[in-house]
């Protein structure tokens, strides 16, 4: 592509040719939490693991699929399993399975951790999907869209990043490291005595750099006294994704309706 | 007429017992190209960030004495309005790049986007900066993934494509080739001819005495000299304050002490070139 090509490009609202990341953002923050929150209002757990499910169905249709269990996988193995285990073996129960020093497991402690793990998986899995659909740029550009200051924006935008430029400045840290014949590598421990101490001047140098940031944008009028222009823009919301978004809020308002009404009566 | 004014200005970062700055008084006039030389640690920099209202606006410490920029005093000047008066490229060109964009153009377009620029002029004003300061092949790339001249070329572009009233500039050719160098070098004379006021932070001293209307000399926070480029780089007793002279300077210095004298000393290789031949053929 030439550079005329991508200039041009900018004066199209900005599509990637899919249905789920074609969506508003906001529009897909407020579907993604739907179906994360409703997890916490349906009892059986059988519901959760669907959600699971679901998630891993959407990822694919978005085409992010292998990005999306790049990352939910440690959460399932970390959280998941870790969180199964532990209420598995120490929540009470009647109809006992296995029980060995202060280990009970029960068909109610399983029960239990399986509601757990179903309701954080689910949760869980929205979040990390939503990252994995959404670019940044488009979500603050949403936010500004509905009125959400541009410093706003800008400190979500520029957060998001820190995350990234926190791991890049880790790993030239570690490069550094072995370079000097320290060993980075390994089992946990040799892990963690090369890490900790890092951990000062990484902080360090990521509180230095947030000033120098906010002078380098302050060079580029960031605060200037105007109302700002925007180089990408998205598509406006068609009605179709509008009463999609609606039905969806209004189906989860039932369940929190439904939901209430059963615990009162 | 006065663009600046600094008017015996003392400064302290804070924390710190000596100050960055002593007695500085100097006037920045519109439309000149003022260099700014000098050892490190001099106080080039904190000049520049007075210069630009980060000092005291971003950097508190202590201030003494007057700043007037466009006739009002910085301590009252509004810092978001300078923002959009004076540009201001920094010294390290890692932190200058904003970090959020996916693309050089992209980056180039942040302060574009933030005066408010129409989107098409936002895309022809980028696309000629791009070519100006030839950075075309870069403007599809990650600026996250450049490397420290390239970001530095970015950021420049950035700066100037905000087609400022005046431009503090501060070391932007740090990590450039010579090529790069004399290409930064002429775009700053443009932007003077085009009526700008720029104020250059430079070691890079022959191309400063050939485009620089004014030079000042700054050692241990003072400024030792300035005045007219010519008038100011002559003075050869500025070399034991620690300032790097042209060549042409020090070589009419070795010329005088064999006791061979041109017109007058010259600061510019032009100038050195023509003496020469002119005393060579007599």
């Amino acid at each position: 592509m030439d550079n005329l090509e991508f200039a041009n490009h900018f004066l199209e609202p900005r599509r990637y040719g899919n249905i789920i990341r074609d969506l508003n953002p906001l529009n897909r923050l407020n579907i993604f939490l739907v179906l994360g929150l409703s997890v916490f209002f349906v009892s059986k757990y059988q519901y959760g693991f669907f959600m699971v499910v679901l998630l891993f169905l959407i990822a694919a249709l978005a085409g992010r699929l292998k990005n999306y269990l790049s990352v939910y996988w440690k959460i399932m193995l970390l959280f998941g399993l870790f969180l199964f285990c532990v209420k598995a073996a120490f929540s009470p129960g009647v109809h006992m399975i296995f029980q060995l020093w202060g280990i009970h497991v029960s068909i109610e402690s399983i029960q239990s951790g399986l509601s757990l793990i179903s309701k954080v998986l689910s949760f869980s899995g929205v979040v990390v999907l939503f990252v994995q659909t959404t670019e940044w740029e488009d979500f603050t550009y949403a936010l500004e869209q509905i009125g959400v200051p541009h410093t706003v924006s800008f400190v979500i935008l520029s957060s998001f990043q820190t995350i990234s430029d926190l791991g890049q400045s880790a790993n030239v840290i570690m490069d550094s490291q072995k370079a000097r014949g320290i060993e980075t590598d390994g089992n946990l421990w040799k892990r963690a005595k090369a890490y900790i101490p890092v951990m000062g001047p990484l902080v360090i140098n990521a509180v230095s750099g947030v000033e120098e940031k906010s002078i380098a944008m302050d060079a580029r009028a960031f605060s200037a006294p105007v109302q700002n222009s925007f180089l990408i823009e998205l598509p406006k919301v068609t009605v179709k994704e509008k009463a999609f978004v609606i039905l969806i809020d209004v189906l989860f308002v039932a369940l929190v309706v439904g939901r209430i009404a059963l615990w009162l009566l | 007429m006065a663009f600046i004014e600094l008017k015996d200005v003392t400064y302290t970062y804070p924390l710190m017992k000596e100050p960055a700055l002593k007695n500085i008084s100097y006037t920045f006039e519109k439309g000149k190209f003022y260099g700014i030389i000098g050892e490190n640690a001099g106080g080039k920099t904190t000049l520049c960030n007075l210069l630009r209202g980060l000092i005291p606006h971003f950097y508190k410490g202590k201030l003494r004495g007057e700043t007037i920029v466009n006739g009002e005093d910085i301590k009252k000047v509004n810092i978001d309005l300078l923002s959009t008066q004076i540009g201001y490229v920094f010294q390290n060109p890692f932190t200058q790049i904003s970090g959020v964009k996916k693309s050089v153009f992209e980056e180039i377009a942040i302060g574009l986007e933030n005066l408010g620029v129409p989107k098409q002029e936002i895309i022809d004003k980028v696309l000629n900066i791009a070519k100006l300061v030839n950075i075309e092949h870069l403007l599809q790339n990650d600026p996250n993934a450049l490397s420290g001249g390239q970001r530095q070329r970015v950021a420049f572009a950035s700066v100037i494509a905000m087609d400022m009233d005046a431009f503090v500039i501060d070391e932007p050719t740090s990590q450039l080739d010579p090529e790069g160098t004399a290409g930064i070098f002429e775009i700053i004379h443009m932007l003077k001819e085009q009526g700008k006021t720029v104020i250059l932070v430079e070691h890079k001293i022959d191309l400063l005495a050939q485009y620089a209307d004014e030079m000042l000399v700054m050692h241990k926070g003072e400024i030792i000299a300035g005045g007219p480029t010519k008038e100011v780089l002559s003075d050869i007793s500025l070399m034991e304050k620690g300032a790097m002279l042209p060549h042409t300077v020090l070589l009419n210095h070795e010329l005088n002490q064999k006791n061979i004298y041109l017109d007058h000393v010259p600061v510019t290789k032009d100038d050195c070139i023509r003496q020469l031949r002119t005393r060579m053929s007599s």
